[in-house]
């Protein structure tokens, strides 16, 4: 029987969908689940929506849950995927709606959501703000082994299971989306360094 | 040691998973280039901030609800299964069976052979699930077992919203059970999309569309594509312009 963070999971019963091992379940991994879901999409309504479709996905396919993976590592998966299909259905607008809602819009929206969340102060709402447009700027399979990585703390062969890819993979694109990020990193402290300087001129 | 030889390790660098000559070499190299240095200097700082941007606290009530959403399925589908165990069932269910298996193992679905000729086809056809890596095995999408899911055939060509609109004419011609959408994305390629189509379904349609002329591209019944095992997904087809086609 494996025993993951302290707590033992009956596989059969889990295969069962007995719901005694379910409530287990959703307890020892909701906050997993909710954290990679609100770093891959930026707000706290949307992760929450996520967290429950992730959760509704183990329990539909838990007869299908193999013990080649370890569970969280399952459930990591099911999350990602349900991120990225929430990422595709908001990128798909019909031609009408898509002339009218601007991004900045999208962007705005998503801010307010932010907002008063759920964000430890250890980095203040500035530099908050700009991680999020940072990492919302890269290409997904960069934000994904990111989070998974810097946030979530998992290996690179856990990652791989995650992702479905070889390990190679997970190294050259960490080693890309670490690179890509401290640059836009860097270019918005330099682009906020010359607004100030500039306000300040205006000043004088 | 060269920067160019280093660099795909260098973000790497305070990862366990590196290997001793790995970090090695790296090091080696960190300690006679200043700029290198500076740039893992920057990719440190950013990995910080990423690590240091934690969620303190998650929605207690979060659990609560998803155990209560998962109760009330639980309660549905035993109903469901209660009522299809009937015995007045027993006889509609093993025709079903026999009926997918004569589906999947019916020899008029086996995949057109690929075309004979050396003319390189306009269209590149491939499916793809957005955000996984290109696909290990190709199959057949005509003998593709899987249910039917969500289509979505992406267009990407000189001009992909005439393309789309000739394919959305002739689909609804030649389904007229479904209503295709056509949906303009904001990287300008263009997007059909069906509600639920099996694989199989989708291969006759597309079959009929290339046989139609009404868009040009070429489909020789094989797909790169993952079935997916976890979950229902989208399935999604790309369609690429790979020469000028006028």
């Amino acid at each position: 029987m494996p025993v993951e963070h302290g707590q033992a999971i009956d596989i059969e019963r889990l295969r069962a969908r007995d719901p005694q091992v379910f409530e287990a379940v959703v307890r020892t991994h909701y906050d997993r689940v909710y954290r990679l879901a609100l770093r891959m999409l930026g707000n706290a309504t949307d992760a929450e929506d996520v967290a429950q479709e992730a959760f509704m996905k183990v329990h539909r396919s838990a007869p299908r849950f193999r013990a080649d993976s370890s569970l969280s590592t399952w459930i990591y998966r099911i999350t990602h995927n349900v991120c990225l299909d929430e990422l595709r259905r908001r990128k798909r607008r019909p031609l009408a709606q898509g002339l009218q809602g601007s991004d900045d819009e999208h962007l705005a929206v998503e801010q307010a959501d932010d907002g008063p969340g759920p964000e430890e102060a250890a980095l203040s709402a500035d530099e908050r703000l700009r991680l999020r447009r940072a990492l919302d700027g890269l290409p997904l399979e960069f934000r994904s082994v990111l989070v998974l990585r810097e946030v979530e703390d998992l290996s690179y062969e856990q990652i791989a299971s995650v992702l479905k890819c070889p390990i190679g993979t997970v190294r050259s694109r960490l080693a890309r989306a670490r690179r890509l990020l401290a640059e836009r990193l860097q270019r918005s402290d330099d682009h906020e360094l010359q607004e100030r300087v500039s306000s300040a001129a205006s000043l004088r | 040691m060269s920067c160019r030889s280093v660099s795909h390790l260098l973000p790497l660098f305070d990862d366990p998973e590196l290997s001793a000559e790995e970090r090695a070499s790296v090091a080696a190299h960190l300690a006679s280039c200043n700029e290198c240095a500076q740039e893992l200097a920057t990719i440190r700082r950013a990995q910080l901030q990423l690590a240091s941007w934690r969620v303190a606290e998650t929605p207690a009530s979060g659990p609560d609800a998803i155990i209560a959403r998962l109760s009330e399925t639980g309660r549905q589908s035993a109903r469901w299964r209660r009522r299809f165990t009937r015995p007045q069932w027993a006889g509609a269910l093993a025709a079903c069976v026999v009926a997918m298996v004569l589906w999947i193992t019916w020899p008029d679905a086996t995949p057109i052979s690929p075309a004979e000729d050396a003319q390189p086809t306009p269209m590149l056809f491939m499916a793809t699930q957005e955000g996984t890596a290109p696909f290990a095995a190709s199959r057949s999408l005509a003998l593709d077992p899987l249910p039917p899911m969500p289509l979505e055939i992406v267009l990407h060509s000189d001009d992909p919203l005439s393309s789309g609109q000739k394919l959305v004419a002739r689909l609804a011609e030649i389904t007229p059970e479904t209503t295709p959408i056509l949906l303009e994305m904001p990287d300008g390629s263009v997007q059909v999309q069906l509600e639920a189509v099996t694989p199989a379904r989708l291969h006759d349609l597309l079959s009929t569309v290339e046989q139609s002329d009404a868009v040009e591209w070429g489909y020789d019944g094989w797909l790169a594509h993952i079935p997916h095992v976890d979950m229902e997904t989208a399935l999604v087809v790309v369609i690429e312009a790979t020469g000028a086609s006028n």
